[in-house]
């Protein structure tokens, strides 16, 4: 006998109409396995329907927030080693790439000839610079000096701020917010 | 259920961390209980429903607001405890505890019939851990949060099909499970409907 038809009715949602309701009873009097189902079914029902909510022990919002708190600073940690890392090893890659690249271009005789000529170089630069600026100054009004190094000052001080306003919002933050 | 005001949500998503305390109140006992129905261990439901809270926390932004705050939230938790069982592949209900937990409080005005209650609900709690995770999810949505078929595919991340054929096995799976542990009930209803000649 193919039970699979009455299966479906007895386990279904829906309800039935009067002709299937005679044709599954006809055949719940004839068929012992299909009325065990029925029998089983009806009582696990019965105990889903009246199943209630499990609630949690008192003060869960609490621990979530303690909970939360935890997961937030391991996560900032987390982010802010990230970033070291990925930054220290994106640097030492580059170094590395350009010190093969530099070795790989230059033979060692013409390495130790290009570093004396650019030392010479900087020293020589640098003299002039020195000389040309307090001769700028000189010639310019009383008051130019002063204002240049408010200038060059005032620029530190911007680069200075924000450069702790971001280890502030690492620290607070983290490197992303609110993302996985 | 409680149905959360997408204004709540909007605060929360903009960072308001009050806002989003506000839903963990009014979520706790759904999603509580989604993991204890799922993991049957308090101590387990209690730490799966505060991760299911923390990674709805992280995923605000990637919330959709055209669904129901409820049903994501809820979504999270249950393939949450789905992955957890997959992971440990162990015996599901620590019954000692379970047992406990439901145990009915003898102040009660009527303590047999609270007694009672217990012990269905803890029979109830070992056919449902009889299941597949996802089949007793889907009969977790269906009976709990009367999920149509439509919303547990949604949920679930299944087709409707797929969903109809779930809760057709988990009942047939939770009527066999329930006969083989009491086979008094089946002798009883055979009896009832014998000829009275036999």
């Amino acid at each position: 006998m193919n039970h699979q038809f009455y299966e479906d009715w007895i386990l279904s949602d829906q309800k039935l109409n009067m002709a299937e309701k005679k044709l599954l009873s006809e055949h719940l009097d004839s068929c012992e396995q299909c009325q065990n189902l029925k029998t089983g079914w009806v009582k696990v029902e019965s105990a889903l329907q009246s199943a209630k909510y499990v609630t949690p022990a008192p003060g869960f919002v609490t621990r979530f927030q303690t909970f939360q708190q935890t997961q937030t600073a391991f996560a900032h940690r987390k982010q802010a080693i990230q970033s070291l890392i990925v930054t220290g090893v994106s640097m030492i890659t580059i170094l590395v790439a350009f010190t093969i690249w530099f070795f790989l271009s230059y033979s060692p005789a013409n390495i130790i000839v290009n570093l004396v000529a650019i030392a010479t170089g900087v020293i020589r630069t640098a003299t002039l610079f020195k000389t040309d600026l307090v001769l700028f100054l000189r010639s310019s009004s009383a008051s130019f000096p002063f204002l240049f190094i408010v200038n060059i000052v005032g620029w530190a001080a911007i680069f200075l701020i924000l450069w702790l306003l971001t280890i502030w919002r690492f620290t607070q933050h983290g490197v992303k917010n609110n993302e996985n | 259920m409680i149905a959360i005001a997408p204004e709540l949500v909007r605060q929360a998503q903009k960072g308001d961390e009050n806002a989003y305390t506000q839903i963990v109140e009014s979520l706790q006992s759904p999603v509580f209980n989604l993991c204890f129905r799922m993991l049957s261990n308090s101590k387990e439901a209690e730490d799966a429903a505060q991760e299911t809270f923390w990674r709805a926390y992280k995923g605000l932004n990637r919330y959709d607001s055209s669904r129901s705050f409820e049903t994501w939230i809820l979504a999270i938790a249950a393939h949450h405890c789905i992955d957890l069982q997959r992971r440990r592949k162990l015996p599901l209900i620590d019954i000692d505890t379970f047992m406990e937990e439901t145990e009915p409080d003898r102040n009660t005005p009527n303590p047999e019939s609270a007694l009672l209650e217990s012990e269905s609900q803890s029979q109830l709690q070992l056919m449902l851990s009889s299941l597949p995770d996802l089949d007793r999810a889907t009969l977790i949505f269906r009976y709990w949060y009367e999920y149509s078929e439509e919303e547990i595919s949604q949920s679930l991340d299944i087709s409707v099909s797929a969903v109809k054929s779930r809760l057709h096995r988990a009942r047939r799976k939770m009527a066999n499970v329930y006969l083989a542990n009491n086979p008094g009930d089946q002798k009883a209803e055979r009896m009832r409907n014998e000829s009275p000649v036999l």
